[in-house]
């Protein structure tokens, strides 16, 4: 199966380096998304499929925190997995954000070793 | 010790892990950047429970920034990195650099935010005042210039 990806984060450096990531594992993607900031990102989601999300918590317009908000309490994408990708790295915040949902919680620089351990934790083996 | 100063063990590990060049330790002098070319610095504020507690700042010039850009996105030469891309990566590197220096730091207890990352061309003569401060580390990376620094009140490394 090829997956779905959504990279939200505000920096396109960082969204073109996990593309890279991606690109030097075996990680089967049928379409990336980009969106810098929640905003975009919900309305990349109204109009796509997708699988996996991406996600840097501090960005302008809308962060990473109220995305989770938002996503979480509408039917249509409280399942969608999210992976949270942030330099913030706080027990106390990551702790947080693990109850209310997320995933995973990695640490940035993110190497593709990483990616490929989370993709498979997080949609199952066989990724 | 001095030469385990978190700050350094941090820049030192991202710049050859993350940015993939190989550095040599610099000392940081007025001497040290080309007063020819544009300086660049690199800041991110910490806070730490709503409260702003201090701030990292990197020095670089152009020719780090294009060969950061280029590794970081896989580009065939320094050359093939626009401006917004350099800059861009020099941004994203001082998020990387702090997240990663608070943590090695202070450890995974403290809650801290990262706010108002920003990059901005300074006055070479501000050089001096970067010099001059307690915690800085330079350092030669692919043989260009690059310096660190933060300044943090209430909590001491």
């Amino acid at each position: 199966m090829a997956y779905n990806v959504l990279i939200v984060d505000d920096s396109s450096i960082v969204r073109k380096v996990l593309l890279k990531s991606f690109g030097m594992t075996s990680i089967p993607v049928n379409s990336f998304h980009e969106a810098e900031n929640g905003k975009i990102a919900l309305e990349k989601l109204e109009k796509n499929w997708i699988d996996i999300i991406f996600l840097d918590i501090n960005m302008p317009v809308m962060d990473g925190m109220e995305f989770i908000e938002r996503i979480r309490s509408d039917n249509r994408w409280n399942e969608t997995p999210v992976v949270i990708v942030s330099t913030e790295g706080s027990k106390e915040r990551r702790d947080t954000l693990l109850k209310n949902g997320v995933k995973a919680y990695l640490r940035k620089p993110v190497t593709p070793e990483v990616l490929v351990e989370t993709i498979e934790k997080v949609l199952g083996p066989g990724a | 010790m001095e030469n385990q100063h978190p700050l350094k063990v941090t820049a030192e590990k991202v710049l050859q892990d993350w940015a993939m060049m190989i550095i040599e330790p610099l000392e940081v002098n007025c001497e040290s950047f080309d007063s020819n070319q544009p300086l660049y610095m690199s800041w991110i504020d910490i806070y730490s429970d709503g409260v702003l507690n201090g701030a990292l700042s990197i020095l670089a010039q152009e020719r780090f920034l294009r060969v950061l850009g280029s590794n970081l996105l896989g580009a065939a030469e320094p050359s093939d990195v626009s401006e917004e891309e350099f800059l861009d990566a020099f941004k994203e590197m001082g998020n990387v650099l702090t997240g990663n220096f608070i943590t090695e730091a202070y450890g995974d207890d403290l809650v801290f935010q990262l706010r108002n990352p920003n990059v901005t061309q300074i006055p070479f003569s501000d050089l001096e005042r970067f010099v001059d401060r307690k915690v800085v580390y330079g350092f030669t990376a692919d043989d260009a210039p690059v310096a660190v620094t933060f300044s943090m009140k209430d909590v001491e490394a």
